[in-house]
């Protein structure tokens, strides 16, 4: 799956609070996505059966709403994309004289 | 209710009518965000991101592998029909071209019609490739038993379902015929004025087939992981 830093700022979210259902329109205020950017992950995500759907209760006199969750697999693979920035920013140097130390340098 | 909400509220609604069917649940999800946002040209604004979900044309996703042999046999069926159909035209075609090279009055005119002799040479082989792939044995027992077949093993039927996915991906070869006949014709009837009008007609007819084409093979991609990942999950739970 792709990686987009999109991708990322949702799974963030998702990340923020793991056991919460979320709605659409939430997610899109707290990331900043338009609709238009916010779907189409939120689409792949469920397709790779990283994110489970649902629909609300409905309550008396008010349509349902579209709420989303993590699954395990999703979980797992938030978790490694929203640590991946922080392990390159932490990275090692290119160079640390250690690659050459086996070759007689 | 303003104007802004009843556009936003419409263009929701519209999105949920027009989107495929594997879109129209989300459609749905997004029309009804639009409906709870308070701000209206902030609806407004989320109406009108929601038509990015036309553009994602797709099937009904597979939720369990119990949906797997209805939807192999709907591809199996539509394959034989479609392969039963094009068969003829590359036939009639090639006849055609041959029968156009004896007439030709100039070497272009004979150049195109091999070129398009070469295009149904090609679809025919291709065609005829394919259905010994689906061998005379297979199919009858797909037709006859096939229901005791493929209920019966679910995982066997997952994977012919992903191998006939698969070899659907190869219709490029018959759009490259396809291609070989436009151009064997064009150079038959050179002499022949072709006006502004059917070159773009031309033109918007082969964009439209190639559009078609990687919309159908971005669709069995994706089918071909619900597949991968309904038979992980089944893989999974029977390790359990």
């Amino acid at each position: 799956m792709r990686r987009s830093p999109q991708t990322a700022l949702v799974l963030a979210e998702f990340l923020s609070d793991e056991q919460e259902w979320r709605y659409g329109y939430d997610i899109s205020r707290n990331t900043g996505l338009k609709s238009g950017t916010l779907y189409p992950i939120l689409m792949r995500l469920a397709e790779h059966r990283m994110l489970k759907t649902s629909w609300e209760t409905a309550e008396t006199g008010r349509p349902p709403r579209h709420m989303y969750k993590l699954t395990k697999d999703g979980l797992c693979y938030a978790r490694e994309v929203v640590s991946e920035p922080a392990t390159e920013a932490v990275g090692e140097p290119a160079f640390d004289g250690t690659a050459f130390s086996g070759v007689g340098l | 209710m303003t104007l802004v909400r009843r556009l936003a509220l419409g263009i929701s609604r519209r999105v949920v009518r027009w989107a495929s069917p594997g879109c129209k649940e989300w459609a749905e999800g997004l029309e009804r965000e639009a409906e709870v946002i308070e701000s209206d040209w902030a609806a407004l604004g989320w109406a009108i991101g929601s038509t990015r979900v036309l553009l994602d044309r797709r099937p009904v996703s597979l939720t369990s592998l119990e949906e797997v042999p209805a939807a192999t046999q709907k591809l199996v069926d539509g394959t034989m029909v479609f392969g039963t159909l094009i068969l003829f035209r590359p036939v009639i075609d090639g006849l055609w071209f041959l029968r156009w090279f004896f007439v030709a009055n100039s070497t272009l005119g004979r150049a195109g019609c091999v070129i398009g002799v070469l295009g149904s040479v090609i679809a025919v082989t291709y065609l005829l490739m394919e259905w010994r792939r689906l061998s005379l044995i297979e199919r009858r027992r797909l037709k006859e038993t096939y229901k005791d077949y493929i209920y019966n093993d679910l995982v066997a039927c997952a994977h012919f379902y992903k191998e006939q996915l698969k070899s659907c991906h190869k219709l490029w070869i018959y759009f490259s015929c396809f291609l070989c006949w436009m151009l064997g014709k064009l150079m038959y009837d050179h002499n022949t004025h072709v006006d502004m009008f059917t070159w773009v007609l031309l033109s918007m007819l082969f964009i439209v087939i190639l559009l078609a084409m990687h919309l159908w093979k971005q669709n069995n991609l994706r089918r071909i992981e619900e597949i991968d990942a309904l038979l992980a999950e089944r893989e999974h739970g029977a390790e359990l």
